[in-house]
């Protein structure tokens, strides 16, 4: 990820109210991450495992921070019975901001299976997303989807992809 | 040593806590006893992980997780976070009785021999301890709270489940209820809704929600 998309995406988080982080890093997302890590507005939380972000940020909300978390796809697929059984059954807001591999443009076969699944999955789990590809853009729609998380209730995902991720 | 009586024996201490429970008997157990609305984790598991986002959220209250030994089994990650977070106002209580009890009473790794008290330690909890009595479990959870550390309790317990009433409510009420008593004793808000439209287009600027 380039410094300045990692700068808008950091931006447009915290100008949404986020103030409660939990991630687990990535190469692609490293940049990102280390902005929170850097931001000592927003509480960070390094994950071992993705599933227990599900369970800290449900947490950060009861005690009322506005929590985010930032992952790869393939995290997010070790997050289905937590986001339907604890996040989406008790109603907790939470922004989801997901590294895309696995879809078009991907280079490295490993990623592949990766990329026929992630947007079946938030279909199946009901889950309203986007997919951010181009750097001018991403800011407006981590705004509109931490908007809809708040309103909703409910966790709202962000995929980054093209741009937004790799480049 | 039978949880209920744990359970019976701790509620006077937590009278201001913020109490997360597990699934399983704890949940009713708890129930049971007590004065204020707590949070059921239904997601197995993630008990402990929820208990440290509020620990972090609200490091002026007490939060206490009660959790079970195939539960935090299926989440060992978290004791790795919750250590390296080390939050002060968090208090994890471990229930172990060898057992998926409410799921067909197989056996858990605890029962050949895991020790999930030396697995918090080992990943840096600063005081982790098995309770040898109900006095003594007592006794622990007395000096966890009062000395804001990180504290793992365990106890040894049979595998049963006290009769007692059972829940009346779920997940989402039970999640209002629990926000609500957050609100009313902590001062934070948390259930931000949008104003209305006719308010903003006095209040805020164009396109604002």
């Amino acid at each position: 990820m380039r410094p300045d998309v990692a700068a808008r995406i950091h931006d447009a988080m915290t100008a949404a109210g986020v103030n409660f982080v939990a991630t687990l890093p990535e190469n692609n997302l490293e940049p990102l991450v280390r902005l929170f890590r850097d931001d000592p507005a927003v509480t960070h939380v390094p994950l071992a495992r993705e599933e227990e972000g599900i369970g800290i940020c449900t947490g950060a909300y009861l005690g009322g921070k506005v929590p985010a978390m930032i992952m790869m796809d393939a995290g997010l697929l070790t997050c289905g019975n937590a986001l339907a059984v604890l996040a989406i059954q008790s109603g907790i807001p939470m922004l989801l901001v997901v590294g895309y591999s696995g879809g078009l443009g991907e280079r490295y076969f490993m990623h592949t299976p990766l990329g026929p699944v992630v947007e079946p999955m938030l279909r199946a789990l009901n889950i309203v997303y986007s997919v951010a590809e181009r750097a001018d853009d991403v800011g407006h729609q981590i705004g509109r989807a931490q908007t809809l998380a708040q309103s909703a209730r409910r966790p709202v995902a962000v995929l980054l992809d093209d741009e937004c991720l790799r480049q | 040593m039978e949880r209920y009586e744990c359970i019976q024996r701790i509620a006077p201490l937590l009278g201001e806590a913020l109490v997360l429970t597990c699934i399983g008997g704890t949940r009713v157990e708890w129930n049971a006893v007590a004065n204020a609305p707590d949070f059921t984790v239904y997601a197995m598991g993630l008990t402990s992980s929820v208990g440290l986002g509020l620990a972090l959220a609200l490091p002026d209250r007490q939060v206490v997780a009660f959790d079970g030994d195939g539960a935090l089994l299926m989440n060992l990650p978290s004791l790795t976070t919750i250590a390296t977070q080390r939050p002060p106002n968090l208090l994890h209580v471990l229930f172990d009785n060898g057992s998926y009890e409410s799921s067909g009473q197989g056996p858990t790794h605890t029962a050949r021999g895991v020790d999930l008290v030396q697995v918090a330690r080992a990943c840096g909890y600063p005081h982790a301890a098995w309770a040898e009595s109900v006095d003594d479990f007592q006794r622990l959870v007395a000096e966890a709270i009062g000395r804001r550390e990180l504290t793992l309790v365990g106890a040894r317990v049979a595998a049963s489940t006290a009769s007692v009433p059972n829940m009346t409510t779920d997940s989402l009420e039970q999640k209002y209820r629990f926000l609500r008593h957050v609100e009313a004793t902590s001062g934070v808000q948390i259930l931000r809704l949008a104003p209305p439209s006719h308010t903003v287009e006095r209040t805020a600027a164009p396109g604002a929600r």
